[in-house]
């Protein structure tokens, strides 16, 4: 097993570092672009989420973000200080279906990241947010 | 990102290179925001050079594909890659968009 753990601060602009580091580590253990593009996706979706409606203070935070790489799946766990958030608990939207009129602009993200990813699991453990992704490699061309 | 815009008679082409993201998204909305509230009402969006697409980029997508509808107008996406494709397809965004393969096909659709 391979593990990459960072921490980033709570700033949007941190996004960008941590997806840099993910791509080496993918780069080094040879996941597919396609790996790599659904994980990159992820992170932003939710670290975006907990940046942007986590906090309720201007302070400086820090988000602990760890990758296991495993043989067949690769599980994603991000741990933050912010509000209690359920994701697994956010309904999915409804108005996929409808008419480009009728659907609201927004709330995709967390619905993206639950399409793309095979488990969600989450937890508030001493006042933290720990969700945990799994990603499972399905065929062989999760590496290049 | 990189916008390159052109305008061939009434149809202006968006070359949009690079990450359409919660950082760069704005970029993308402070040119064509304008422009559909300005009367233009044909747009290709060439995506042959987007390496990424979330779901602030497709927020503003959305957005402007609910301006030209009230404004009868008309936006034509083109050369999506396959993963950007894919999350057009989990958003339930296919049905929205018109989406070709290449720019020429987008073209004649608008001419």
């Amino acid at each position: 097993m391979k593990v990459l753990t960072a921490h980033i601060r709570n700033d949007l602009r941190e996004i960008g570092t941590i997806t840099e580091k993910f791509e080496n580590f993918a780069k080094d253990n040879k996941l597919s672009q396609r790996i790599v593009y659904d994980i990159s996706l992820c992170l932003d979706e939710l670290i975006t989420n907990i940046i942007s409606y986590g906090y309720d203070d201007k302070k400086t935070h820090e988000i602990e973000v760890k990758f296991e790489l495993h043989e067949k799946e690769l599980k994603l766990t991000l741990i933050d200080d912010g509000k209690a958030f359920d994701p697994t608990k956010k309904e999915d939207p409804e108005h996929l279906q409808h008419a480009v009129e009728d659907r609201p602009i927004g709330g995709l993200g967390i619905y993206l990241v639950k399409k793309l990813m095979d488990i969600v699991k989450y937890k508030r453990v001493n006042d933290k947010n720990i969700l945990t992704l799994t990603k499972f490699f399905k065929n062989s061309n999760h590496r290049i | 990102m990189e916008i390159r815009q052109d305008k061939r008679g009434d149809i202006i082409t968006l070359d949009l290179v690079g990450r359409l993201d919660a950082n760069t998204s704005g970029e993308l909305e402070a040119v064509l925001i304008p422009l559909i509230d300005g009367g233009e009402k044909k747009f290709i969006l060439d995506f042959s050079d987007l390496e990424y697409i979330s779901s602030a980029g497709l927020r503003l997508l959305l957005l402007a594909a609910k301006k030209l509808r009230n404004n009868k107008g008309e936006i034509i996406l083109c050369s999506m890659k396959d993963f950007i494709k894919e999350i057009f397809e989990i958003s339930g965004f296919t049905p929205i968009f018109t989406i070709v393969d290449n720019k020429e096909t987008a073209l004649d659709k608008l001419q």
